[in-house]
């Protein structure tokens, strides 16, 4: 009796792992995979406000232009637009 | 580690924004292009940068002439980052230009951690009108012809589930691109076309194709990449993945692919917990997602991860540091992040052309 009690606990234990595992892995249809994916951009973020320029030379003629020094940000990769930095 | 944190300690703060935006003109350039300057006049400009500079990254201020004026490597505190802003409005109001020699400032910290002025060596700089046409600009994103690019989001996730709304820090909310080469396309190309002669049969994703996903799937700066970086390459302690392919639809338009899986990466530099970099980061996630190929070209990509981030940055020193981020951007800040996170990843060929 006891035996097969704990052979129901395991089956048991079996089957709801396997529904959890298969929830995880559910498929989601295309539409609304994309929505989850597209609702995770945020546009208005603080270190977005800034419009660098990426050119040094259009940067250093728009500064003779309008009589206002360069802030030059040198740095490793890309933490002006897309990229990790 | 600097950028992400000047990013946020300093070109996140409204009051420098408003500042920046209305008396300066910024220009953010890659520290490579310093270190190897280009040929011509423009090159000369770049010299003159390094030239003046103390270590590879920071912010400098540069006159009209392309002389810098003043460069600053970290700030005693918020209010100075402003009072550094004044003081460069300053310098350049009386030297705007090549008329007069142009001493450059450094400041280790601005104001209190001067280093000693680099002379000006009397080289007047030519500063011309824009690129010839079949001159590459030094700030233009290169990629090898075909290369799809993308868009790749990740949040931490709350208690309920939900992305969390903060996104000032990167372990918060991280935004990059992602690159899926020519070959790595082909090879997804041509494992659906066999998957249909073969009725249909799942099919396994090729490393490439995994790996340009399952790489940039992160949260944090740069430099806690699990799989390594450039420049810190030695790091990874475990990378297991598998991914699966199988054919959803079949038009005259192309082939549209589901894809499932898990990956678990896991990276650091552990070896001195008191000093010098410190960092443990592990990333388990759960993938799906669609990928639309036409012909031998992957033309549309949506990818979602969900899983299980542990994030370690920063030595003791660091950690028990009180002073502000602006004063040691070279560190950043001390991170300590152990929860659920989601990706979204979105790449296609018109939006491609669009950036073109």
């Amino acid at each position: 009796m006891k035996t097969l009690s704990l052979l129901l606990v395991l089956l048991f234990s079996l089957s709801f792992f396997q529904f959890v595992g298969a929830q995880e892995n559910k498929t989601i249809p295309f539409d609304e995979l994309s929505k989850q994916v597209t609702s995770l951009k945020k546009e208005d973020v603080a270190w977005r406000k800034i419009d660098w320029k990426t050119c040094l030379i259009d940067g250093l003629n728009e500064s003779k232009k309008q009589s206002k020094p360069i802030l030059l940000w040198v740095f490793i990769d890309r933490p002006i637009d897309d990229e990790r930095c | 580690m600097f950028a992400g944190a000047a990013r946020e300690a300093v070109f996140s703060n409204p009051a420098v924004v408003k500042r920046v935006k209305e008396k300066f003109i910024p220009v953010a350039i890659k520290a490579k292009v310093v270190a190897r300057s280009p040929a011509g006049s423009e090159g000369e400009i770049y010299k003159e940068v390094r030239r003046t500079q103390h270590v590879p990254q920071g912010i400098a201020t540069m006159n009209s002439a392309g002389k810098v004026l003043t460069w600053a490597f970290s700030f005693d505190n918020e209010e100075s980052i402003l009072k550094f802003l004044e003081h460069v409005e300053s310098r350049y109001k009386k030297l705007p230009d090549d008329k007069q020699k142009v001493a450059a400032e450094r400041y280790m910290r601005f104001p209190s951690r001067k280093l000693a002025d680099v002379a000006d060596n009397d080289q007047k700089l030519k500063i011309p009108s824009g690129h010839a046409t079949n001159e590459v600009c030094p700030g233009h994103l290169h990629a090898e012809s075909g290369t799809l690019i993308g868009t790749i989001i990740g949040r931490q996730m709350d208690s309920d589930g939900k992305p969390i709304e903060k996104t000032l820090r990167q372990e918060q909310y991280m935004e990059s691109r992602f690159e899926l080469s020519p070959a790595a396309q082909k090879q997804l190309a041509k494992a659906a076309s066999e998957s249909i002669e073969s009725k249909g049969k799942s099919f396994e994703i090729s490393d490439s194709v995994c790996q340009a996903l399952i790489n940039p799937a992160f949260l944090g700066q740069l430099d806690v990449n699990p799989l390594g970086t450039s420049t810190n390459w030695d790091v990874e302690k475990h990378r297991e993945w598998k991914l699966g392919g199988q054919v959803k639809s079949k038009s005259k338009d192309g082939i549209r692919i589901h894809l499932s899986g898990t990956s678990h990466i896991s990276g650091g530099e552990t070896s001195n917990p008191n000093a010098g970099r410190y960092w443990d980061h592990t990333v388990k996630l759960t993938w799906q997602g669609y990928i639309d190929i036409k012909q031998d070209r992957v033309v549309n990509l949506t990818m979602l991860a969900k899983g299980k981030e542990r994030l370690l940055w920063g030595n003791e020193n660091l950690r028990k540091t009180k002073s502000p981020d602006c004063t040691h951007l070279m560190a950043g800040h001390p991170i300590d992040f152990d929860g659920d996170v989601v990706y979204g990843l979105m790449a296609s060929d018109e939006a491609e052309e669009k950036r073109r």
